[in-house]
């Protein structure tokens, strides 16, 4: 492939166009053809070509199915001319049960880590994955069951295997739910803001622990089962083991707000109240806050949880996620590449979390079907990378200060928040202070009035009465003025005059008495009103300073987001400069591996032109040496013969004595026996003369043929003398020449293999060349088990089964629900039979339990088991239907030879690879299954096999 | 990638086997990665230097006042004397003799304050350093120290466990830092499973498959490599390493004067076995020593069982020191907890981890050295606290490593000791 993508400073200052295609195309193209725009776009060096049929059929089939094809599978494929065919198989895949199990394997060891069976039998818990992805459940819904379950629903009952096999811990489930379904690993933050990532919050840890913190397992000691019951109080508050700063968080996931929750009064939070008497009934609150976090991470309204899930099921097929690890998710560690994951993310919610529909997208992508290879191509590339360097690092060292500041921004307004906290503590302090005093000379003014006011109204009243008496005095005085002679009249005007004169006075001293009140009161409300407005001024610092808080807040919210968009500047930047020169690099030491291979082969040039007239004295050498044999021998088998010349005299001798003995005694028949035993005798050896005489005349023509060998080369040995010092000089320094120009050759390319490997990692990550993964453990097994023929066997097994209970209909012989009904009973049979045979590989080849499973681990223990341990040795013996019984079985080598490399590698072998299998076969013709079963074990034993490619 | 120089030729493909660390065919010959095992100067230098661990799990709870930090004559003292040792001023029980005269190559830490009663909690402690909370697991030390003193031409196990019983295999004890750093377990001391050829398997069938092996490896790998593929191709070669030297589990190769040294009894064997695998160049062993749980009896059951590790114990020591290892060697003699000064109606002492001591020597640690304190009746630590965090610490730092270092995970960052403490430095030379 040649070079002829964009130039790095496009691909690299393209990041807001690559985003604006992204969203302007996003309405009218499917995701597939946007990740392969944007990917391609983006590479900064040529592309893998797509994989060939072999790697392709493999790598679709354990990433959806979780276990590589049969052979007959692999050859069928393989021969298929159709054009779509990669397209077909994918849809043949998706609607598998076998593609079922494997998102059933892979979400249980995604959000079960292998963890030991505690509450819930781990088979039932697979069963409900199982029989959720079965219905294409929504990811989301299948989340919002796992996370809203407690364990009473006895059909859902499994689901609350996440909660309850953590033994409901908090942190544990804490840890585990940013993890698995926010993609943010917030353990470090439990005690203390993370130590060496800047986006993770104490808060942030508490504020997702508050969700489960209130919920512990309750045992259901009638039904003998575990439920999970929640508390309605509990808040969690946390004091920094470092800073020593403390704060109180309430429900919020990561990236989020915090949720508002319904307030009811004491005693009325309950659905269930506890009783105290009855430990046997289990509480149920009105809110829970499991519900809460069930609902809100789920409803699609979570960008982290949408994103997390986008990200994991593209890790899935692409072996690496654009956040990498994929509970990493940072402003350190950001997306490889943003605008793809946020139109991926869009596109799963816009799929309503359909993860079939989003699979077959990812695999129907040019990005997911490239070869493993590193492009041949890579020359041109070089070229340009090079011209590139100066600008991309310039670049890199840009974005790297200006995220620097951004970073610095977030610290300084860290800093003001922390200092505005403190303000905000201490005003709040001294409002608290300030308010108990105004209480207090409340109290004190409030007193004072109350005495006044109860002064006042006494005088009031004393007032009221002298104004009646006074009323009634004018009113007498009127009509004693008409009736002057009215005694009673006038007695009564007198007792009148009097009061008015009595109440007169009392009015004065109430008056007087209201006087001194008042100026006695004046003191305390005087103080009282002079605190209050002091405290008022207080309550609006404090008011101000919230506010400056609040406003803070939001800045820090806005300069972390900056921040995390500078630092994925910063990052791609880095990428596409230490790309540059890895390619550079590449470059050059190309050329010079490129410069000691002329040199080797310029040498083994001139050897070649030297070595037939050194050949020539060879040959003499040769030729001499054979004539000095060849003599030897001769005069070895002329020995021989006349050896044997001497014993056929003797014995003739012999005979005629003998017969001379017989013809006197006619009557001895013991002479005559000894007589015919030497006469045979005599025969025989007289018969061996004529086979000495024949190896003497062999031996004779073979000396003749030496003699004949040596005149030639003697003859051009004498053509050549005069050049033959020269050249035997130029060969011993052009030999002294080989050695070292080898080992630099071979240094040179242990130096260009690493680059290679380096450029291999780096297009990786950007996925501009296919996943060299390794399988895990359960594809391991499964795959190893369908090579060695286990599958086949019980494959056979279970049709069998199913066949004899649902017989074929005449009437409809490829009936497709009968079929579909044959396929699922199959796999259903195959697993349940075969899955015990998967622990061994699991504990072997898989990460500690509880802890994260997408590592890779090559231990020698692994080792020693494949190659010692009794388990492969079994599988790999010839035993009936396993691959090495079959093999050993083909009459012909070259057949043997097809089936095990495409039961075993999923591919063809190559004319090498064949005519070394028939070698070894042909080799050994008696030991055919020996032979077969240490092939088997070898191809099961290589990288080819182990990892995904 | 079908590269230009994927000729095909001899040449290269020698160059590939070394490059991959893999055996030259057909010649026996050790190449690559592997090759310093083959050139005994080297090895021998190497073996020297390199710095290796040995821990001494005394399984249940040694008693320290029956140990390390005796209190004679008081009411809490029980009826043993305190000796004095080859380090004036140090006096330990006299249930110690031999290891007394050892003291100059140790030290000690008497004041041990890990507020933790419990058996399962407290081991957890003392072998990761930290304190179990939920939803987070540590790697035990012998993971760390293998891993960060992991040397990749390395053949045998760099974690060994070496218990009483069971079958052997590999545990759980690495977390994080991968099965590569887990202990293989040998059990009764046998050798590691799989590691010799299966009934039916030939040499020579051993050695054709594996041949056929290599070469399907060498054509697939001329495509594409990673660390991966490396690290799998690797794994075989360590495979056939560790058969090569299945030889460093035999103890039949020890001689009969050094198994009548350390006595015949399992817990003398295992120091004897912990001697061969140490100068072997295995980087951690862990041995145990059962039961000190001696809530009934303490006294004659401390006795009895310091009676047969005293002897074992001193004589290992000793012979560290003897060939030149105990100054790269780390041993530590540790327990969960200690127990009660106060002694229970049962002549027994309970569960203690209030002011207890561990024992250790070597490597980078400071010979003779004493460690806080605790008070008359040994009830409370007077000077110098110290937990399991700081010893974790200590420990590393006298293996020259930076304990507030970490581990760089695929990307993840882990610290290698809990950051809240650092190491006792007046303990570390």
């Amino acid at each position: 492939m040649r070079f002829d993508r964009p130039t790095f400073c496009r691909a690299l200052s393209g990041a807001l166009w690559l985003f604006i295609t992204a969203f302007t195309a996003s309405a009218v193209e499917p995701l597939r053809e946007r990740i392969d725009k944007t990917l391609e776009t983006a590479q900064p060096a040529p592309l893998a070509p797509l994989a060939g049929d072999a790697d392709f059929l493999r790598r679709v089939l354990l990433d959806l199915t979780g276990s590589i094809p049969t052979a007959a599978e692999a050859r069928a494929f393989l021969d298929d001319a159709a054009p779509d065919k990669r397209a077909q198989l994918i849809e043949r895949l998706l609607a598998s049960p076998a593609h079922t199990r494997h998102l059933a394997t892979v979400f249980d060891v995604m959000l079960m880590e292998r963890r030991a069976e505690k509450h819930i039998k781990t088979d039932e818990w697979r069963a409900f994955l199982f029989a959720s992805f079965a219905t294409n459940k929504p990811l989301n819904q299948l989340v919002r069951e796992i996370l809203g379950a407690d364990g009473t629903d006895e059909k859902q009952r499994a689901a609350a295997r996440f909660y309850l096999d953590r033994e409901a811990e908090p942190h544990l489930l804490t840890r585990d739910l940013g993890r698995m379904f926010f993609g943010m690993d917030l353990q470090c933050a439990q005690c203390h803001d993370h130590p060496r990532i800047d986006d993770y919050f104490q808060r942030d840890y508490h504020a997702l622990l508050s969700f489960v913190n209130r919920t512990a397992i309750f045992t259901d000691e009638k039904a003998k089962r575990s439920l999970l019951s929640e508390k309605v109080d509990g808040d969690t508050a946390f004091a920094s083991v470092f800073t020593k700063e403390t704060g109180a968080a309430g429900p919020r996931l990561p990236g989020g707000v915090p949720l508002t929750e319904p307030i009811f009064a004491k005693g009325a939070e309950w659905l269930v109240a506890p009783v105290a008497t009855n430990k046997a009934l289990r509480p149920i609150p009105k809110h829970s806050r499991r519900e809460l976090l069930a609902q809100h991470a789920t409803d699609g309204s979570n960008r982290a949880f949408n994103r997390n899930l986008a990200n994991r099921l593209w890790a899935l097929l692409m072996h690496r996620g654009i956040i990498h690890p994929v509970d990493e998710a940072h402003s350190d560690n950001p997306p490889s590449h943003p605008a793809l994951l946020d139109a991926l993310t869009d596109e799963l919610v816009a799929l309503k979390f359909d993860t079939r529909a989003f699979l077959r997208e990812l695999a129907s992508t040019r990005t997911y079907q490239r070869s493993v290879e590193v492009s041949a191509a890579l020359a041109d590339a070089a070229k340009s990378a090079a011209q590139k360097i100066p600008t991309l690092e310039a670049e890199h060292k840009r974005l790297a200060a200006v995220a620097v500041q951004s970073h610095e921004a977030v610290e300084k307004l860290e800093t003001e928040l922390r200092a505005a906290r403190k303000t905000a503590e201490i005003i709040g302090a001294e409002l608290t202070k300030t308010n108990a005093a105004v209480a207090e000379l409340k109290k004190l003014s409030d007193a004072a009035t109350a005495v006044l006011a109860a002064s006042q109204q006494v005088h009031a009243a004393k007032q009221e009465a002298l104004k009646l008496v006074a009323d009634a005095l004018a009113k007498t005085s009127e009509a004693i003025a008409k009736l002057p002679e009215d005694k009673p009249l006038a007695e009564a005007a007198g007792k009148l005059k009097n009061r008015a004169g009595q109440l007169t006075n009392e009015v004065n001293t109430a008056g007087s008495d209201v006087a001194a009140k008042q100026a006695v009161a004046k003191i305390p409300t005087d103080k009282y009103a002079a605190a209050d407005f002091g405290a008022k001024a207080v309550q609006a610092r404090l008011d101000e300073t919230l506010a400056k808080i609040k406003t803070g807040e939001q800045q820090r919210a806005a300069a972390i987001a900056r921040r995390v968009t500078e630092r994925q500047a910063e990052h791609q930047a880095k990428r596409a400069a230490t790309s540059a020169k890895a390619l550079v690099e590449h470059g050059e030491l190309t050329t010079i591996a490129a410069a000691s291979q002329s040199l080797v082969d310029r040498i083994q040039k001139d050897l070649a032109g030297v070595r037939p007239i050194i050949a020539k004295q060879i040959e003499l050498t040769d030729s001499e040496q054979a004539q000095s044999i060849a003599i030897a021998a001769l005069a070895e088998v002329r020995k021989q013969l006349a050896a044997k010349e001497e014993s056929v005299r003797l014995v003739g001798e012999a005979l005629a004595k003998a017969e001379l003995a017989r013809q006197k005694l006619t009557n001895d028949t013991e002479v005559a026996a000894a007589t015919t035993q030497i006469k045979t005798r005599h025969t025989q050896l007289s018969a061996e003369i004529a086979g000495a005489q024949q190896a003497v005349a062999t031996r004779v023509t073979e000396l003749k043929s030496v003699e004949d060998r040596l005149g030639g080369a003697k003859q051009a040995h004498a053509a050549i003398a005069a050049q033959l010092p020269a050249a035997q000089q130029r060969l011993a320094a052009l030999e002294a020449e080989l050695r070292p120009a080898l080992d630099k050759l071979n240094a040179d390319y242990s130096k260009l293999d690493e680059v290679t490997t380096k450029l291999g990692t780096q297009w990786g990550g950007g996925f501009a060349i296919g996943a060299l993964a390794p399988l895990t453990p359960e594809q391991f097994g499964w795959s190893l088990m369908q090579a060695a023929g286990l599958v086949d066997v019980q494959r056979a097994a279970a049709e069998a089964e199913f066949d004899k209970k649902t017989p074929v209909d005449p009437k409809t012989p490829a009936d497709p629900a009968r079929l579909a009904a044959r396929v699922k009973f199959t796999e259903q049979f195959t697993h349940d039979k075969l899955k015990g045979n998967l622990g061994q590989f699991v504990n072997l080849f898989g990460g500690a339990a509880g802890g994260p499973q997408d590592d890779f681990y090559a231990t020698p223990d692994q080792a020693l088991f494949f190659a010692n341990g009794g388990v492969v040795r079994g599988w790999v013996a010839p035993t009936a239907g396993s691959l090495t019984d079959r093999l050993a079985k083909l009459a012909d080598a070259k057949a043997a030879a097809e089936e095990l490399y495409l039961a075993v590698l999923t591919r063809r072998p190559s004319e090498a690879e064949a005519a070394e299998v028939q070698r070894r076969l042909a080799a050994r013709p008696t030991e055919k299954a020996a032979v077969a079963q240490e092939l088997v074990w070898a191809l099961l034993a290589s990288a080819e096999f182990r990892f995904n490619h | 990638m079908n590269c230009n120089y994927a000729c095909g030729s001899a040449e290269h493909n020698i160059h590939r086997r070394q490059f991959l660390g893999t055996l030259a065919a057909g010649t026996g010959a050790v190449v690559g990665g592997l090759g310093w095992f083959a050139q005994p100067a080297f090895a021998e230098q190497m073996a020297r230097q390199q710095k290796r661990m040995l821990v001494i799990n005394m399984h249940g709870g040694l008693s320290q006042l029956e140990s390390w930090d005796p209190k004679p004559g008081t009411a809490t003292g029980g009826p043993f004397r305190a000796i004095p040792t080859s380090v004036p001023g140090i006096h330990i029980s006299e249930l110690l003799p031999h290891t007394a005269k050892q003291m100059h190559h140790l030290a000690l830490v008497r004041s041990l304050n890990t507020k933790n009663d419990d058996h399962g909690k407290g081991t957890y402690m003392m072998l990761t350093g930290r304190r179990q909370m939920p939803g987070q697991d540590y790697p035990q030390i012998g993971a760390v120290v293998s891993r960060a003193l992991d040397t990749s031409t390395r053949s045998l196990p760099g974690h060994i466990l070496i218990t009483p019983g069971g079958g052997g295999g590999r545990s759980a004890d690495s977390a994080y830092l991968g099965p590569k750093y887990a202990s293989i377990v040998l059990g009764n001391g046998n050798p590691p499973q799989n590691t010799s050829l299966p009934g039916g398997l030939t040499v020579a069938a051993a050695a054709q498959q594996d041949e056929l092996r290599r070469l399907a490896n060498n054509r697939f790998l001329s495509r594409r490599r990673t660390a991966q593929t490396d690290a799998y191709t690797q794994s075989y070669e360590g495979a056939q390493e560790l058969m090569r030297q299945r030889e460093a589990f035999d103890l039949t190769k020890e001689s009969a004067k050094d198994h009548e040294r350390y006595g015949t009894h399992d817990f003398g064997r295992h120091c004897l076995m912990a001697r061969r695998l140490l100068e072997k160049g295995v980087t951690f062993v862990q041995i145990s020593h059962s039961n000190y749980d001696t809530h009934n009896e303490n006294f004659n059951f401390h006795f009895e069982q310091l009676g047969e590790f005293d002897r074992p114990f001193a004589t290992l020591v000793q012979d560290l020191y003897d060939r030149g290892m105990l100054e790269n060697t780390l041993v530590v003699v540790l327990s969960e907890f200690g127990r009660t000064p106060n002694v229970n109606q049962y002549y027994g002492r309970d569960h203690w981890g209030r002011a207890w001591s561990v024992c250790l020597g070597g490597a980078g640690i400071v010979r003779g050295a004493v460690i806080g304190k605790t008070n008359d009746k040994g009830t409370e630590v007077t000077e110098r606290e110290a937990d399991a965090g700081h010893l974790f610490h200590t420990y590393l730092k006298a293996l020259g490593l930076n304990s507030k270092g970490h581990f760089d995970l695929g990307g993840r960052q882990v610290l290698m000791a809990d950051p809240a403490v650092g190491p006792i430095k007046e303990l570390l030379a």
